[in-house]
């Protein structure tokens, strides 16, 4: 039996960014199949087939995420003439310094992901999935959060960019993106292990 | 037909991988699994692959699972056993029912056994 451990990336990389529950059982029989002499070689293609998996998995079990972002996304000129009707009629929000508009569009887009995530949990609820309030809570304040984080970085990153003021590719993935990081923790377990055996 | 649409039959790894908590009884967790299935098919499995297929399979209520004991060797992790349901063997009696239909009726592969 080997006496020496297995690589700690791996095992770090295993334990942190595998994505879904925590599965110790499987972290356990893993160590056991190295100590038992298997490489580092497989090890490694262990943890990356684990991670593979955990996300394919994740990926398909939030497909009414994605596919309802996307539908919902694909409504962006209406949200995006909302927001202009909003920016003419919120004279309000016109405070005494430059860009201070963003303030009303940011507002615009804010209601309309609120909108499209309580459309979301309409059709959760719908088809027969239990919510908690605390996620509920979490994902109205983190769609328009991305969207501002992202916003942000693409103006950092590129030129200056106006949060609805024009409806360019990037503003259009920004508002997807920032969709599906709302809806995404809704549902709360992927795997199952209802079916214990009695002992 | 409609019958048909209510029984839910397994897949080619499923099948194999109840078949082969069947066959290892009371140490069935998921390093004798991944072995076992290594061992008939010639190819190294992945455990992980081993789980999200036991885990399915427990969702569809064919496979049962609990916490077992812990060791050095494993870090200090649990081992989870797992256990066909009679759900399970139904499922795998049904298959196999349907799939030696199938075989016998082709001609050039009779007398082969199963």
């Amino acid at each position: 039996m080997k006496t020496i451990n297995p690589p700690v990336i791996a095992t770090w990389i295993l334990e942190h960014l595998t994505p879904g529950d925590r599965n110790d059982a499987l972290f356990g029989d893993l160590l056991e199949e190295f100590s038992s002499g298997r490489s580092a070689s497989w090890y490694w293609r262990q943890v990356a087939a684990a991670i593979a998996i955990g996300y394919f998995r994740e990926i398909r079990a939030r497909s009414l995420v994605l596919v309802f972002a996307t539908l919902w996304t694909a409504l962006a000129p209406a949200w995006w003439f909302f927001a202009l009707w909003f920016a003419a009629h919120s004279a309000g929000f016109i405070l005494p310094w430059p860009d201070s508009t963003i303030l009303g569009e940011f507002i615009s887009v804010s209601l309309s992901l609120w909108a499209g995530f309580a459309a979301y949990l309409l059709l959760y609820a719908l088809v027969g999935r239990t919510l908690v309030l605390e996620r509920v809570v979490r994902g109205f304040w983190i769609g328009p959060l991305t969207f501002a984080l992202l916003i942000i970085l693409i103006k950092a990153l590129s030129h200056p960019l106006g949060f609805a003021t024009s409806l360019n590719r990037l503003t259009i993935l920004t508002y997807f993106l920032s969709l599906v990081a709302a809806a995404w923790r809704v549902r709360t377990r992927v795997t199952s292990q209802s079916n214990a055996i009695a002992s | 037909m409609e019958e048909m649409a209510d029984r839910d039959y397994l897949g080619e790894f499923e099948l194999m991988i109840i078949l082969a908590v069947a066959n290892l009884g009371d140490e069935a967790y998921g390093v004798p699994v991944s072995r076992e299935l290594e061992k008939h098919r010639n190819r190294t499995v992945s455990v992980s692959s081993v789980y999200a297929a036991l885990e399915r399979l427990e969702g569809k209520g064919l496979i049962a699972s609990r916490l077992g004991e812990a060791t050095q060797e494993r870090g200090g992790r649990a081992k989870r056993y797992f256990q066909v349901t009679k759900d399970g063997l139904k499922a795998v009696r049904e298959t196999r029912r349907v799939l030696t239909s199938l075989w016998r009726r082709l001609p050039e592969l009779e007398g082969e056994g199963a």
